[in-house]
């Protein structure tokens, strides 16, 4: 079943004169673990935030056409009922923190959806244990470090179960480690939960290793979509929408193109360092 | 004034929202008054990288006068102005993700709130607020009607009078 789909989508804000979605077509199934890559000011965030129903909910604008989540309109649920199938993580934690501790925080989404309080302390400590914040509870949300308050961010998410998790460049605020934790988290959520992730990022790197799909947004419109292990075969065209290509992508290409090999190349780092050994052991 | 800065400063946020949920409070009041002093919060955060932004570009405050340094402070307001809007529009982005809707009611039935299951209000808890407000019964008594904190009927006073002064 198709969790989302998106049919013609044109969405401008107003005051501007060109539209940021200029007519989306769109279908993820649902379970997939998909990464949205683009320039900036591409319509990654107006795309995501569209599906979350951000759009037209919270800005003034013209929007035509349809997001449909697992077959319902989103435009006809109310919050409540969005938050319930659909979550989001933000770029900026402490943009999305409203409470005054890690416990409320947490609970706050929970009590939102009507979860029953017994129901809410047993999803409090998996989710914790889960995401690794145990001994963080009593603590504001705004005092912990960068990589803690994204994990907190995302904690608080996953507790509400929805069936979609978006997060729009969870690491664009955070230094290396941080972004390693929360892609560690990623990681976690793909082998452990039975949901559909749409992850945001310009870390092409880190989501090859974890997306099944990508899709290029470029200028308001879907460039490309398709299977992670196929979408680098034509590095020019990724290359001119703005993307930098991975250098271990751009080296196996070129690897592959002089040893005239027509298939395409591997795109995961293990992969590719097995290729690589094979090659220089001999094999073919 | 003075109440309100100890109490302010010798409790945390979490356990003064704690506090109101327990006493029976509706949600919507103590959800407002969580969102005013994360607001005061950010404000002061924000106030303080504008100062530090002036302070990298050779700014030095100390050397104005008092006049100067009002007018300089009323130059903060549009930067922290414009922020605040922008940061309420985060926060109230991040509240309809969250699925928030301003009542005590979720599909028809009572909001849970988990931190007051929690953290029941216990008899200890209904003594002691009873001996505070007794307590503040009685020193509003002791001193619009029985008038034992003037300065004629204090202890020290009266002592001194006597054993000093004779009278």
């Amino acid at each position: 079943m198709n969790a989302i789909e998106i049919k013609d989508l044109i969405w401008r804000y107003e005051g501007r004169e060109t539209p940021a979605l200029k007519g989306i077509n769109l279908e993820i199934e649902e379970n997939q673990f998909i990464g949205v890559i683009g320039p900036n000011e591409a319509g990654k965030t107006s795309l995501v935030a569209a599906i979350k129903g951000i759009i037209p909910e919270n800005y003034n604008g013209i929007y035509k056409g349809d997001v449909k989540l697992f077959g319902k309109l989103n435009r006809d649920s109310s919050p409540r009922e969005l938050a319930r199938t659909v979550g989001m993580v933000f770029a900026d934690p402490d943009a999305q923190f409203t409470s005054m501790s890690v416990e409320e925080e947490i609970s706050f989404g929970l009590e939102n959806i009507g979860c029953d309080v017994e129901e809410i302390g047993k999803r409090l400590e998996w989710v914790c244990k889960l995401t690794n914040i145990e001994g963080l509870f009593e603590k504001p949300p705004y005092d912990l470090s960068g990589g803690q308050k994204q994990r907190v961010a995302i904690a608080s998410i996953i507790a509400m179960k929805p069936k979609i998790i978006i997060l729009d460049e969870p690491t664009s605020m955070l230094d290396p480690i941080s972004k390693d934790m929360v892609f560690d988290l990623l990681r976690i959520m793909k082998e452990q939960l039975n949901l559909t992730v749409i992850v945001v990022e310009h870390n092409v790197e880190k989501l090859v290793e974890l997306a099944d799909k990508l899709i290029l947004v470029h200028d308001g419109q879907i460039e490309k979509y398709g299977a992670t292990e196929t979408f680098f075969d034509d590095l020019d065209f990724i290359s001119e929408k703005s993307i930098r290509v991975p250098g271990a992508i751009k080296f196996m290409h070129m690897v592959n193109a002089s040893r005239n090999k027509g298939e395409h190349s591997p795109i995961q780092l293990e992969e590719i360092e097995k290729t690589v050994k094979g090659y220089l052991k001999g094999d073919e | 004034m003075l109440a309100s800065i100890f109490y302010f400063s010798t409790n945390r946020e979490r356990d003064i929202l704690v506090g109101f949920r327990t006493l029976g409070f509706p949600f919507i009041v103590s959800y407002f008054f969580g969102l005013i002093l994360r607001s005061a919060g950010i404000f002061l955060e924000d106030y303080a990288i504008i100062r530090e932004a002036e302070q990298a570009r050779g700014l030095d405050v100390r050397n104005l006068s008092f006049g100067g340094k009002v007018k300089h402070f009323s130059m903060y307001l549009v930067p922290l102005f414009t922020l605040s809007i922008r940061k309420c529009e985060d926060i109230s982005i991040g509240l309809f993700s969250k699925g928030t809707e301003l009542s005590g009611k979720v599909d028809g039935k009572k909001r849970p709130d988990y931190l007051k299951h929690k953290m029941k209000l216990q008899r200890t808890d209904k003594w002691i607020i009873a001996t505070i407000i007794a307590a503040s019964l009685a020193v509003v008594y002791f001193d619009l009607v029985v008038d034992s904190f003037s300065l004629e009927n204090a202890w020290l006073y009266r002592t001194l009078r006597h054993t000093w002064f004779n009278l």
